[in-house]
């Protein structure tokens, strides 16, 4: 009887997580389905397979030869990358201070540090204009970096102190009396004990940077200095636009993000888990 | 090889004071151990002699020259923590290293004092294995070993033995006094346990709320306790306390004359310990028993004495008493200590 109901359970819970999966996935298989096809195979039959007359390369020819994508392409890698370095080193430092010393305004400096949470970055985009402006940093990825890294600290400090407290004390004393400096016992005994928690932390901040159009078309619009997500935008014209090759360019823009994901995704795992252990 | 002295060293966190005023001086060579119950100051101490606490007011010694200004590196200790506290990322020779590599020390020089340290705690087949691959007991090995290689002037340990199972904390406790025995190290030991401050000691210090109560040998704080305290904490079982009356310079209790040492009259304590009792027709304690442990060779019996009273008798394992039974019990009043109303011993027997 039991067992029968134990069934029933687990029978239940895998139909909606294949069901949510299927869901998840049915946009991007789309996505990837289209690419392959002609302009007359999108429209006429969206959710056909690129098979015999249907098939055509032409997207991801035109994406990778006749554009500049391989550009827009190292560019959101050259921003993804350099801003997470910074939100991981930032973040962690902040919060190792934070939850490290005791000193006067502790409690207020973290929370100040994360109540950048609450407030959705892009409400600043005005402010945050000027400001490029006046540094001269317009249509540089700079500027780029500079926003992302803003953006991507209150939660990583958030999360990377609430693990770093649980880091024993008794550690970091013993690298004291090894006569280590607080940055060495930082960077040689703390880091590597929450190497979970910094692929967490790293997943949650890379995806918005990589997704992100808004700022790439207010702060760096400039040729040289377009992202992916802003790059497609050029197959998108006043009259036409050239569907096989948006889709082959967001085809092409899933993979970094896929290999970073799946890079961090079995350290991803055990962070999140230690954290719902922990309590 | 060191001298450790404590002058007048005071530890305060804000308006609470956690040391206050310490006096002390540790010989070369001794083995001292800290005790005390739970939140006594004597972590705190530790932790101010190694430099990861600061001092309120004071000044700490080794050898003669003043260090409490030195970071813990420059003072010549090292210390050995109660979860171990071992680098999980790096494996045993790894940690053993860790502290002279990254002090500059020249290679075979590091290579040479890890194996003398692996070599005197048995860790040679362990090498490899990163602390997560090791047993409790294996692990403070590492952690010792790690004290070891640095050839520190004092050792200090923080309740090296509190993590670890009952059978394997007297193994170690054992191997930790041949360390001491083979190394004739300067070492602080802090523990809460007082079976390993009486077998590991040269010299004992009791605190209590961040003072000292006494400082002694073993035997001494066993047989001349300075308080009622100690008298408590030192043995096991504790020590019985039973009301008793002082008049006209006799301490009496049952009309048996305890002590007869000049004393205000008025009502006294007499501490008798559960081992110094013994059953025994014509004694002075008469009760009921309401529990009987035997456990092999010896037995504690759990009194009810007629007068309300409540105190334990350690017995050999030859007796067979049942709950409820009659039992009268005796002592050697000279073995017996009285204390006054604020808790100070008067006299022994």
């Amino acid at each position: 009887m039991r067992r029968t109901r134990d069934h029933l359970t687990s029978t239940a819970i895998h139909t909606v997580l294949i069901a949510w999966t299927l869901l998840a996935l049915f946009p991007l298989v789309l996505i990837l389905i289209n690419s392959l096809k002609t302009r007359k195979a999108i429209f006429g039959d969206a959710l056909g397979l690129p098979t015999g007359k249907a098939l055509s390369f032409k997207g991801y020819e035109s994406v990778l030869t006749n554009s500049d994508f391989p550009l827009f392409f190292s560019n959101s890698l050259t921003v993804t990358c350099v801003s997470l370095f910074f939100i991981l080193l930032f973040g962690a430092m902040a919060a190792h201070a934070v939850s490290e010393y005791e000193f006067k305004g502790n409690t207020l400096i973290s929370l100040y540090l994360i109540v950048g949470i609450m407030v959705p970055i892009r409400l600043g985009t005005v402010a945050l204009l000027n400001l490029i402006v006046k540094l001269g940093l317009t249509n540089t990825l700079t500027a780029l970096i500079l926003v992302y890294t803003a953006q991507g600290l209150p939660i990583a400090i958030f999360i990377f102190s609430e693990f770093l407290r649980s880091v024993s004390r008794e550690i970091k004393d013993s690298a004291r009396i090894d006569g280590l400096s607080e940055y060495r016992i930082f960077f040689e005994v703390v880091l590597p004990l929450v190497r979970p928690v910094i692929a967490t932390v790293a997943v949650f901040s890379m995806i918005p940077i990589w997704n992100d159009l808004w700022f790439p078309l207010i702060l760096s619009p400039g040729e040289e200095t377009r992202t992916v997500t802003l790059g497609v935008q050029q197959f998108i014209g006043q009259y036409t636009v050239k569907w096989g090759s948006v889709l082959a360019a967001l085809s092409v823009a899933i993979i970094p993000v896929l290999v970073m994901y799946i890079m961090f995704s079995r350290q991803l795992i055990r962070g999140i888990t230690t954290g719902a252990v922990k309590g | 090889m060191a001298t450790l002295a404590l002058k007048s060293v005071k530890k305060a966190f804000g308006d609470t004071t956690v040391i206050q005023n310490m006096e002390l001086s540790v010989e070369n060579g001794e083995l001292i151990v800290f005790v005390g119950p739970s939140g006594c100051g004597k972590s705190t101490l530790l932790r101010m002699i190694a430099g990861l606490e600061t001092l309120t007011a004071g000044e700490i010694h080794i050898d003669g020259e003043r260090i409490d200004h030195q970071p813990p590196s420059n003072r010549g200790i090292a210390m050995v923590f109660q979860s171990y506290a071992l680098y999980p990322h790096k494996n045993v020779r790894g940690n053993l290293g860790f502290s002279l590599k990254h002090a500059g020390v020249d290679k075979t020089e590091i290579d040479k004092r890890v194996n003398v340290a692996a070599d005197i705690l048995g860790l040679q087949d362990l090498m490899d294995r990163k602390p997560r691959e090791l047993s409790g007991g294996q692990r403070q090995r590492v952690a010792i070993g790690r004290a070891i290689v640095r050839e520190p002037k004092v050792f200090l340990f923080d309740e090296p033995l509190s993590n670890l199972d009952a059978a394997l904390r007297v193994h170690m406790r054992v191997e930790i006094l041949k360390l001491h025995q083979r190394l004739k190290n300067t070492m602080v030991y802090v523990t809460h346990d007082q079976v390993e401050a009486m077998t590991l000691a040269d010299r004992i210090v009791v605190f209590r709320h961040g003072a000292v109560e006494q400082v002694g040998t073993p035997l001494e704080l066993y047989r001349h306790p300075a308080n009622r305290f100690v008298a408590g904490f030192i043995g096991s079982p504790a020590m019985n306390f039973l009301k008793a009356h002082c008049g006209s310079g006799h301490v009496t209790f049952n009309e048996t004359v305890f002590c007869s040492r000049q004393h205000t009259d008025g009502d006294v304590t007499l501490g008798i310990r559960p081992e110094h009792l013994k059953v025994d027709v014509h004694g002075q304690l008469h009760g009921e028993v309401q529990v009987f442990e035997h456990l092999g060779g010896e037995a504690f019996v759990h009194l009810t004495l007629d007068d309300g009273q409540t105190l334990v008798a350690k017995l050999d394992g030859e007796h067979h008493l049942r709950p409820g039974e009659r039992c009268v019990l005796g002592i050697d009043p000279q073995k017996c200590h009285v204390f006054d109303s604020t808790g100070l011993r008067i006299c022994t027997g």
